[in-house]
């Protein structure tokens, strides 16, 4: 199976035409279009492809190889893909475990750094209630109390949610 | 007032409360990075949650990006169900705002999520039929399988984003 992976793609030329298809209309859906788009790119490819090389996804994208990369690397620091390594290839190959694996670890993330924001988030609340008779006549004072009171009781729940994904 | 205003907002901040604003941009654009959404994205719809209502002229000036991305970024988000635009009364020009607070946005997206899927469910399934005339070629079996994989996986990215939105209604 693994002796297919020898960095060249070996699609039909039809059937990569049609796979290509797929990603550009993924991307251009309003599910992908406020997303990054190279990013987008890269992953859907590795979800179409289940397994696949740097130099494969090189030349489907047409990114750089610096940038590809990178992505691939935030893209595994991350926890949506894996990186693996093939026995008989000198190559890495990239993988993921499932679509849902990749949203849900994308969700989490998102949670964790609103954990991290919440002391700010909070030390910037007493400060403003603290200082709040100097603040609280200038213009704006009540639209910033407002955020962050929406989200810091907001942060719990999401980190309710994340907990009930586990 | 000047009809590029949004109505009845000042939306220049000033000393302390500009430095407030400025950190609640930053935690908006941190959150994004893990959303895989440009810091553009991030910074409009940060600007719109606190300022409730702008105009693309108000969001021009506080992010500086042109007019076109400002524009074309506004319309991704009303696509997607999150920003909605309305006309300033007495004048031809239009003022953006979030479609509801957090939890509504959360249900909203689902609920156009499911939209797109369906379309999305469609366009896969038509791919799948005109793959079927490449069968013995060269990635047909792995393309065909890797597309019912991705409408598997968007069924239960659905049922995520409803237990998310179901989450947030409870409390």
């Amino acid at each position: 199976m693994y002796k297919e992976l020898d960095d060249k793609d070996t699609y039909d030329l039809n059937v990569r035409k049609i796979e290509k298809e797929i990603v550009d209309y993924l991307i251009q859906s309003p599910l992908y279009s406020t997303r990054n788009e190279i990013t987008s790119r890269i992953l859907i490819y590795i979800i179409l492809r289940k397994e696949i090389t740097q130099n494969i996804l090189k030349d489907l994208t047409g990114y750089s190889s610096g940038k590809i990369s990178q992505e691939l690397n935030n893209l595994v620091d991350s926890g949506m893909i894996i990186r693996k390594k093939i026995e008989g290839i000198r190559k890495k190959v990239y993988t993921f475990e499932s679509v849902e694996k990749i949203s849900t670890t994308r969700v989490k993330n998102i949670i964790t750094v609103m954990l991290k924001w919440e002391n700010e988030l909070g030390k910037m609340k007493n400060e403003m209630e603290n200082k709040r008779s100097k603040l609280e006549t200038m213009n704006g004072y009540n639209n910033i109390m407002n955020v962050i009171d929406f989200y810091l009781p907001a942060i719990k729940i999401y980190e309710k949610f994340a907990e009930s994904l586990e | 007032m000047n009809s590029n205003q949004a109505q009845g907002h000042d939306f220049r901040f000033k000393g302390k409360i500009k430095d407030y604003e400025k950190t609640l941009i930053k935690f908006f654009i941190d959150i994004g990075k893990n959303k895989d959404a440009p810091s553009k994205v991030q910074e409009i719809l940060g600007y719109l949650m606190i300022h409730n209502k702008l105009t693309q002229s108000n969001l021009k000036e506080l992010t500086g990006y042109s007019t076109g991305t400002i524009s074309s970024t506004l319309s991704n988000l009303i696509k997607l169900g999150v920003v909605k635009k309305e006309r300033i009364a007495m004048s031809n020009k239009y003022q953006y705002l979030l479609t509801g607070n957090l939890p509504q946005i959360i249900e909203r997206t689902s609920e156009v999520s499911s939209e797109h899927f369906t379309i999305i469910s469609k366009f896969l399934d038509d791919k799948l039929n005109e793959l079927d005339e490449f069968r013995n070629k060269e990635g047909y079996i792995n393309l065909h399988t890797q597309i019912n994989v991705l409408l598997g996986g968007f069924n239960k990215v659905l049922k995520i984003a409803y237990s998310m939105s179901e989450t947030f209604s409870e409390e």
